[in-house]
């Protein structure tokens, strides 16, 4: 069962709709019980940094999760906000702190005179890493994106960029770090490819 | 590079799909007839006259709403009747991406920061209904028929200092015509845009889309009345469109 962390932020009805178009059973929760008894999380999200991380202490989701991913190991993936409250801090509506599993920070899009939020469908720059994230999608393919605030690339070693996106600047579009993956964009919203990649995150 | 959108917007009265002419429901269609793998977003609005969201009748729309949202993976970005933020949960809980405002963001504009604030700008988009008469573009109100107090390019700026994320002009001139969209309004406002744009109203044929999305302040088309009718017009559409526009196909 893959459980889709509910923190009253996210189209969590959206990716679950995903999810069971690829046969999964999924529940949208933030019960203890429910979390634990999962074989993979998804943290999804459409907020600001500031709500988010605020929302992740209302509901104890913090404690809950470091024991899930830091001690269980457990398989998560963050989407969009959620991968960006997998970092340390974030600068939305003032600096505020993420849940500090990946070392990077998350700043304003240097968007050099392109119109923000980054809103729409783009492609990738896939890095054919072993990892088979992105097995089955190509180049060509496009994701959709909807964010003003991004992760910088930044080349160090305690994670694994699986792709990167240029708007203005570059940033990362998707890592991973051991049982740990984020995603920028929305792969529920980002039709067979997008499909896809959930896919393969549940294989892999 | 970011791809060009081209958006169908569907208009629900009473959770049945109208067409609309002049802002005025013109008359219904079925489901069918939309592409939802060639299109790159949909715009979903209610339409129906004063209807609170905690009225039992908001449920024929939600319904509606979850039938399009199941069978769709992609952007959905929903408005009609919102007056609060927890209005705006309740559409992203039932399978909404992002939400349009309208007369909320009319009569207090901080709402919109406010929303900003809860749910990101990117998930913000506010709907300017404009229409010129007597040499001048007017901001409009109550369905885009009555005259707002507001300075149509004061209001522009008000809602991009409150953080809106994007854009959705319509013009109540060219709403159902056929004619193409309307080009003064976006000359007119067009040094005040700082955020995307997606314009909409008036699209009869490609060239009328072709002409709005080589503005490189335009971000995306909204198609309404002629895209519906036949199976593959959106396909037909990005073929043609492809040569000169980047998009995605």
């Amino acid at each position: 069962m893959i459980c889709i962390i509910d923190y009253e932020l996210g189209n969590t009805v959206s990716v679950q709709n995903a999810v069971r178009k690829l046969g999964y059973d999924c529940k949208i929760s933030r019960d203890e019980n429910i979390i634990s008894n999962s074989d993979a999380i998804i943290l999804p999200g459409v907020g600001s940094f500031e709500k988010g991380t605020n929302n992740l202490k209302k509901y104890n989701l913090v404690n809950i999760l470091n024991n899930e991913v830091i001690i269980k190991k457990k398989k998560i993936l963050g989407i969009c906000l959620g991968f960006q409250l997998m970092c340390n801090k974030g600068e939305e509506f003032g600096t505020n702190k993420g849940l500090s599993w990946l070392n990077l920070n998350v700043t304003k899009i240097k968007s050099n005179n392109l119109r923000l939020p980054h809103v729409g469908w783009n492609k990738l720059k896939i890095y054919r890493n072993d990892i088979n994230f992105f097995k089955g999608v190509s180049d060509r393919d496009m994701f959709y994106f909807n964010h003003t605030y991004c992760i910088q690339s930044r080349n160090i070693s305690d994670f694994i960029t699986l792709a990167e996106c240029e708007y203005g600047e570059n940033f990362i579009a998707a890592l991973k770090m051991n049982n740990i993956y984020g995603i920028q964009p929305h792969p529920e919203k980002s039709q067979n490819q997008g499909l896809q990649v959930l896919k393969n995150f549940f294989e892999n | 590079m970011l791809a060009k959108r081209i958006i169908t917007t569907l208009m629900l009265n009473n959770g049945i799909l109208f067409r609309s002419k002049k802002f005025f429901p013109d008359y219904r269609y079925t489901l069918n007839f939309i592409d939802m793998w060639s299109v790159d977003e949909v715009i979903l609005l209610d339409i129906t006259r004063n209807l609170d969201f905690e009225s039992e009748k908001k449920n024929i729309f939600f319904s509606e709403m979850k039938k399009i949202s199941q069978n769709s993976y992609i952007p959905l970005t929903v408005g009609g009747g919102i007056r609060k933020l927890n209005d705006i949960e309740k559409l992203l809980k039932n399978g909404a991406d992002k939400i349009i405002l309208n007369t909320i963001s009319i009569n207090n504009p901080n709402f919109i920061n406010e929303a900003a604030k809860e749910f990101g700008s990117q998930c913000i988009v506010i709907s300017v209904d404009a229409k010129f008469k007597n040499d001048k573009f007017y901001l409009m109100e109550k369905y885009g028929q009555n005259k707002s107090n507001y300075e149509l390019i004061d209001y522009i700026k008000i809602i991009q200092e409150n953080n809106a994320g994007e854009i959705f002009l319509q013009s109540v001139n060219c709403d159902g015509s056929l004619l193409g969209y309307d080009l003064d309004l976006l000359e007119a406002i067009k040094e005040y845009i700082n955020i995307p744009l997606i314009i909409s109203c008036g699209a009869g044929n490609w060239s009328h889309v072709k002409d709005v999305l080589e503005k490189d302040y335009v971000s995306a088309a909204s198609l309404t009345n002629i895209f519906h009718f036949t199976e593959k017009s959106i396909k037909n559409l990005k073929q043609n469109l492809k040569k000169t526009i980047y998009i995605r196909e």
